[in-house]
């Protein structure tokens, strides 16, 4: 029963994603119009774009996240659904685990994919590919769990700029780490420094967050 | 069995209700009644796990329902004011993932065929009516197969054949050793009259 639970949530998710693909491609849409923006306002400097590419697609990145955080829970606290959820003879975690991961396929993976597009758009070389994608890899899973744990606990309050605010002091370190990991391989330095505290990063906030965000509903549905 | 000891609920400052204490075992059903705003959806929610009471405790059989969750979801079917229908899936999907356990979609197409949706199986939920969307609620009711059922207005927005419809079935489940906990502003049928009242305000 419990894993059968765990497997109609994420198919549920994934399901009302394909219905509405207009809906569930707004962040990577939203990632790839900043992305694209930056080189057009900032001139034809190549040595500039290069420079600041890393950081830039980053930020885009981030934001893109944060963009795509109001549809984790709020549709489904004004239907109703959020109660059935927390109904289900299943322990909420792993509910809230299932769903986190379909998030982030929704959204990560999207990012992840166009990604190559933004890097060529600021002229970046290839070898620093694959240390972008890693540090976003790595970085948009924490990204998405650190906001689904603000989205929970500002749910109540419907309060979208206090979201916003809480969160981000906390996208700050990966945020910093991300994007020095790219720098590094720019500067031709090892890499290795940065990917390890995110991956750190990574792996606490994983762990912990579907009982974090789990125990926020409970509260926030009171 | 489901008992409650000495429930109290606040809201905001005002006090909704004290001192409610009440068991219920198989085959046994409470209606609660109140004018509007008198805490009767609350109490549900508070019996459902969903909220927390000022004061008091809510248990399944011996137990603490905070402290047997999975055990006590197992068993209860709750249905509140709002659906939970996702407008973008159709009406099969919906109850498919409403439900937590294996199911068929044949069986669940039998069970809406059962409540009068057999014409709205590939529709999706947001073109169901209000009545509609009732009697998918139902349609999930019977697929549960749940032991104790808390239904918030179930009667609202049913036609009259809708409201016999759910009469028969809480009467059905009552006699399958179920339990009930209601609440409703319209009067429920005789085949339903004796059942116990609990009145709040």
């Amino acid at each position: 029963m419990m894993l059968c639970a765990l497997r109609k949530q994420f198919a549920r998710e994934m399901l009302g994603a394909f219905r509405q693909p207009g809906d569930a491609l707004a962040p990577v849409v939203f990632y790839l119009i900043v992305g694209t923006l930056f080189p057009l306002a900032l001139g034809a400097d190549p040595q500039l774009l290069v420079k600041i590419g890393p950081g830039a697609i980053w930020i885009a990145a981030l934001l893109a996240v944060l963009l795509s955080l109001h549809k984790l829970f709020r549709a489904d606290l004004d239907n109703g659904y959020l109660d059935q959820l927390l109904l289900l003879p299943c322990p909420l975690f792993l509910l809230i685990g299932a769903r986190l991961l379909a998030h982030w396929l929704q959204t990560g993976l999207p990012i992840l994919l166009v990604t190559p597009l933004l890097a060529k758009s600021f002229g970046l070389d290839y070898n620093l590919l694959p240390v972008l994608l890693a540090s976003l890899a790595i970085g948009t899973p924490v990204l998405l769990v650190l906001g689904a744990i603000n989205e929970a606990l500002t749910l109540a309050s419907r309060g979208g700029a206090l979201l916003a605010l809480l969160v981000l002091p906390l996208y700050v370190p990966t945020l910093v780490f991300g994007s020095g990991a790219v720098y590094a391989v720019q500067f031709g330095e090892s890499p290795a420094a940065h990917l390890s505290l995110l991956g750190a990063l990574a792996v606490v906030s994983l762990l912990f967050s579907p009982w974090a965000v789990a125990t926020a509903l409970r509260i926030s549905i009171d | 069995m489901i008992s409650t000891k000495n429930l109290a609920a606040l809201r905001g400052e005002r006090l909704l209700f004290r001192g409610v204490t009440f068991s219920l075992g198989p085959g046994e059903a409470m209606r609660i009644t109140g004018a509007n705003g008198s805490g009767k959806t609350t109490l549900l929610r508070i019996l459902a796990g969903l909220s927390e009471p000022e004061q008091g405790q809510v248990s399944w059989g011996s137990q603490n329902i905070r402290d047997c969750r999975e055990e006590y979801y197992r068993h209860l079917a709750y249905s509140g004011h709002q659906f939970g229908l996702r407008g973008d899936l159709t009406a099969l999907e919906n109850l498919r993932y409403l439900l937590p356990r294996t199911t068929t979609d044949a069986a669940l197409v039998e069970t809406m065929q059962q409540v009068g949706l057999e014409r709205c199986v590939d529709l999706p939920a947001r073109y169901l009516s209000q009545g509609q969307r009732r009697r998918l609620i139902l349609a999930r009711l019977l697929a549960a197969e749940a032991s104790c059922w808390i239904l918030d207005e179930p009667l609202a927005a049913l036609d009259t054949a809708g409201i016999k419809m759910v009469e028969s079935l809480c009467a059905e489940h009552l006699q399958n050793a179920g339990i009930l906990i209601i609440t409703s502003h319209q009067n429920l049928s005789s085949a339903l009259g004796g059942i116990a009242e609990l009145r709040l305000g």
